[in-house]
C-alpha cells in the first residue's frame, strides 16, 4: 500500500506541472474525433482500393463465371443473416478483459466485403467498459471438414464515441485494447459458419427393388462411396453479392 | 497492488499522459485521394460483372454440367455389377414358330449390368441423363424347348434411351440428382441353343429408372452446418434450411436458388 501512495504522488506532482492538460481532457477537447474518422475512413478505402484492383485482375485473366464446377452466390442480406447470429457473444480476449458482439454489419461492396463490429469491452477486474468499433474484412474459407465459414480480419479499433470526453477513465482499457495486435484480437473473434457444406465423403445408398410383376425379378445396386475434394478457389465480392468458386479436384467412387 | 496501478493508469489517462495516436487530418485526406482514385479506375469492370450475376434469393448454388458429367464418369467404367436383376418368377420370353412351335419361359437367372457411359445433357428447360450399360448372366428357361439360355454380352440401355434428372434438394440439405419416373428400356439378346442350334432373341424389358439409378448425391450440401467441437457457436446455426427453391437451367449450369430459413424446426 506504501508503495502505492508513492505512485499516486508522483502523479499528482506530474499533474501539477501539467495542470491545464488536466481540465482541457477532462472536457474532452483534445481528442480530435474528424481526425479519427478520416483515418479510419482512409484505412477502409485503401484495403478497398487494394482488394478491388487485385480482384479486377483475377477477372481479367480468367473465365471463373464460365470454368469453375461449382458457383456459389450469397445476397448481402444472406451473409447479414449469418452474421446477425454472432449478435450478443460474449468471450475472452485474454483473463481479465471480455468482449460482447453487440452487432455485426455486413457490407458487401466491389471488390471487398467488410463488417463493422460493434463490441463493449469490458476489463472485469476493474469494472470498466468501453464501447468499440471494429472494422473487418470478411474472408471466406472451406474447412478441411467441408464446413465454409466467414473470418473476420480486424484493421481497425475506434473507440465509439457519441459525445466528446465519454471514454475519458476507460482511456487506459481502449489504450489496452488498441495496442494489441489486431491479428490477436481477430483470432479471438468468433467465425460465422455458412450453411455450405461441401463434404469430402458421400455415402450413396444402393438400391434393392423387388417387381411382382412378370418378370418377376429383385434388382440391386450397392452402396457405394464417393470421395470428393474440392477448393476454394476464388472469393469474390461484388456490389450486394458475394461469390464463392469451387472446383471438384477429385472424385473416386468405391 | 493492482489497485494501486489501475488508480495510477486512470490517473495517467485523466491528466493526458496517454492519448490516442491519430494520423493527422491532412494525411488521411492524401490516403483517401489516392485510394479513391485506384477504386474509380478499377470498378467499371468488375461492376459490370457483379452486375449480371442475379441473386434474387439469399443463396444461388450454380453447378456446371461438365462437373456433373465428371461425377458421373465415376459412376460408370469398368466395374462389374453396378445393378444385379435376379429372375425369380416364370416369365414367356420366347414364343416362335421354328421348325416346331416353339415357347420358352424364363425360369431363373441372373444379369449383372455394367455401366459403361452415363453423360447429362440439357435439352430445352430438361435435364437429361443418357446411359449405356452391358451385362452378362445366365438365365434358366423352361418350355417346350430343351434349352439353356444365356444372355450375351451386349445387353444394353438403349443409347438413345434418355430419362429425365431431376435436381433436388433433401430435407437434410443434400442436393441430388436423381431420375425422374420414366422408363429405361433394357435391351437383351439371348441366345438359345436348341440342339446344335443357335436362335438369337432380342427381348426388351422396361423398367423405373429409379429404381436402377441411385439418387447420386452432389458434394454440395445446404442447410444445418456439420457441427463440431471446434465451432463454438455452431449450435447458432444449426437451425436453418433452404426454402423456396427454384432450379432452372440457364446455358451449361444447373441453377438452383432459395432463402435461408432460420427459424427452430422443433418448433413448428
Amino acid at each position: 500500500m506504501r508503495s502505492a501512495a508513492v505512485l499516486v504522488a508522483c502523479c499528482l506532482i506530474v499533474a501539477g506541472a501539467f495542470g491545464c492538460a488536466l481540465v482541457r481532457e477532462i472536457a474532452g477537447v483534445e481528442f480530435d474525433k474528424e481526425a479519427f474518422d478520416l483515418a479510419r475512413q482512409a484505412k477502409v478505402l485503401e484495403l478497398h482500393a487494394e482488394r478491388l484492383a487485385r480482384q479486377a485482375k483475377t477477372l481479367a485473366n480468367n473465365d471463373i463465371l464460365e470454368k469453375t464446377d461449382f458457383l456459389f452466390l450469397i445476397s448481402e442480406d444472406g451473409v447479414q443473416a449469418f452474421a446477425d447470429r454472432l449478435d450478443s457473444i460474449t468471450d475472452t480476449l485474454d483473463d481479465q478483459t471480455s468482449y460482447t458482439i453487440r452487432h455485426v454489419r455486413v457490407s458487401l461492396q466491389d471488390g471487398a466485403a467488410f463488417a463493422t463490429i460493434d463490441a463493449h469491452v469490458n476489463a472485469r477486474g476493474y469494472g470498466v467498459g468501453i464501447d468499440v468499433v471494429m472494422d473487418a474484412i470478411l474472408v471466406f474459407t472451406l474447412r478441411e471438414q467441408g464446413v465454409v465459414e466467414g473470418r473476420f480480419e480486424l484493421f481497425n479499433i475506434s473507440p465509439k464515441i457519441t459525445k466528446e470526453g465519454i471514454f475519458l477513465g476507460n482511456e487506459e482499457l481502449l489504450e489496452n485494447i488498441l495496442r494489441r495486435e489486431l491479428a490477436e484480437i481477430g483470432r479471438k473473434l468468433p467465425v460465422f459458419q455458412v450453411p455450405v457444406t461441401m463434404p469430402g465423403i458421400v455415402p450413396i445408398k444402393g438400391t434393392r427393388v423387388e417387381v411382382i410383376t412378370r418378370p418377376r425379378f429383385v434388382l440391386t445396386s450397392p452402396n457405394r462411396l464417393a470421395r470428393y475434394r474440392l477448393r476454394l478457389v476464388h472469393s469474390l465480392f461484388f456490389d450486394g453479392k458475394a461469390l464463392l468458386a469451387f472446383s471438384l479436384e477429385e472424385i473416386t467412387v468405391e | 497492488m493492482r489497485d494501486a496501478s489501475f488508480l495510477l493508469l486512470v490517473f495517467l489517462a485523466l491528466t493526458g499522459c496517454r492519448s490516442l495516436d491519430v494520423p493527422p487530418r491532412q494525411e488521411s485526406l492524401d490516403r483517401i485521394r489516392r485510394a479513391e482514385k485506384v477504386i474509380a479506375e478499377a470498378r467499371p469492370s468488375v461492376h459490370i460483372i457483379g452486375k449480371a450475376l442475379m441473386v434474387r434469393r439469399d443463396v444461388q448454388l450454380r453447378v456446371r454440367l461438365d462437373a456433373v458429367n465428371r461425377i458421373l464418369r465415376q459412376f460408370s467404367g469398368n466395374r462389374s455389377d453396378d445393378f444385379t436383376f435376379l429372375f425369380t418368377g416364370d416369365h414367356p420370353l420366347v414364343t416362335r414358330e421354328f421348325l416346331v412351335p416353339l415357347s420358352v419361359d424364363l425360369d431363373s437367372g441372373t444379369v449383372s449390368v455394367n455401366i459403361k457411359n452415363m453423360e447429362v445433357r440439357s435439352e430445352g428447360d430438361s435435364l437429361r441423363l443418357f446411359l449405356r450399360a452391358t451385362g452378362r448372366g445366365k438365365l434358366h428357361l423352361t418350355g417346350k424347348a430343351i434349352a439353356t439360355a444365356h444372355v450375351s454380352p451386349d445387353l444394353f440401355v438403349r443409347a438413345d434411351d434418355s430419362v429425365i434428372l431431376r435436381f433436388a434438394v433433401a430435407r437434410n440439405g443434400d442436393i441430388v440428382l436423381a431420375p425422374g419416373y420414366d422408363s429405361l428400356a433394357l435391351e437383351m439378346t439371348f441366345t438359345v441353343r436348341i440342339f446344335s442350334m443357335e436362335i438369337p432373341w432380342k427381348h426388351v424389358e422396361y423398367f423405373p429408372a429409379r429404381s436402377i439409378l441411385p439418387p447420386i448425391r452432389l458434394p454440395v450440401s445446404i442447410g444445418d452446418i456439420v457441427g463440431n467441437a471446434e465451432d463454438r457457436y455452431s449450435e447458432r446455426f444449426k437451425s436453418t434450411r433452404l426454402i423456396d427453391i427454384s432450379v432452372k437451367l440457364i446455358n451449361d449450369f444447373i441453377v438452383l436458388e432459395g432463402r435461408f430459413d432460420w427459424e427452430d424446426r422443433e418448433g413448428r
